[in-house]
């Protein structure tokens, strides 16, 4: 019993190398449209939703690139205040002395939703009239900002 | 939002025992974010800020 399923298990694994060597394919026709390799980047979506010309992607990318740059020594003081908090209630420090670790992170965090909201009024004064008037498409790339920087690679989630 | 999570940490940590707390500071760091329902799910970031909220 333990060997047929074992059978069972390898044949199955075949199947599944097989068709994974068939990615990009629907059906194993060669002929039929890929698939898409997986979900789009950030910078997909946000070109996507705005509907940026070749020009602008360059110059979006360059913008969120310079302003991710700019992000990282943020992105590590902030996980440092953070700590300090946490440190603080650890210590059992009264509320003043945590308020104030709390105040110095909430300044940190306002600089980087500067940063953010810096980065979109960039993105913004380059968009054409008719992209500017797709309030859907900037609302949502707007909310995309938030945040954005606060990983290693801003491009990948 | 960092008072909310601030408070909520504390009440967790309340709860830990004292061989439990030792690495609570990164927890925290962990939980920037966490009742923001935008940030929430983003994946596990660099730096050491876990979801990166603020």
């Amino acid at each position: 019993m333990i060997r047929k399923l074992f059978v069972i298990g390898f044949v199955l694994a075949s199947v599944g190398f097989a068709q994974g060597g068939s990615r990009g394919s629907k059906g194993g026709d060669m002929n039929a449209a890929p698939m898409p390799a997986g979900p789009p980047t950030k910078f997909e979506t946000i070109s996507n939703t705005l509907n940026l010309t070749k020009d602008q992607k360059k110059a979006v990318k360059t913008m969120l690139d310079d302003a991710a740059k700019e992000a990282t020594p943020l992105r590590d003081q902030l996980s440092k205040a953070r700590i300090s908090i946490a440190d603080a209630i650890q210590a059992k420090k009264g509320d003043d002395e945590i308020n104030q670790a709390v105040n110095a992170y909430a300044v940190l965090a306002t600089q980087m939703s500067g940063l953010e909201i810096n980065t979109f009024a960039k993105i913004y004064t380059d968009l054409d009239e008719t992209q500017k008037a797709n309030k859907n498409g900037r609302d949502m790339v707007f909310a995309m900002m938030k945040n954005l920087f606060a990983t290693k690679n801003w491009n990948e989630d | 939002m960092t008072g909310l999570e601030v408070k909520a940490f504390q009440k967790i940590y309340a709860l830990l025992k004292p061989n439990q707390t030792a690495r609570a500071p990164e927890a925290f760091d962990l939980m920037a974010g966490i009742l923001d329902p935008a940030t929430v799910g983003r994946g596990m970031g660099g730096g050491g800020r876990g979801r990166g909220g603020r």
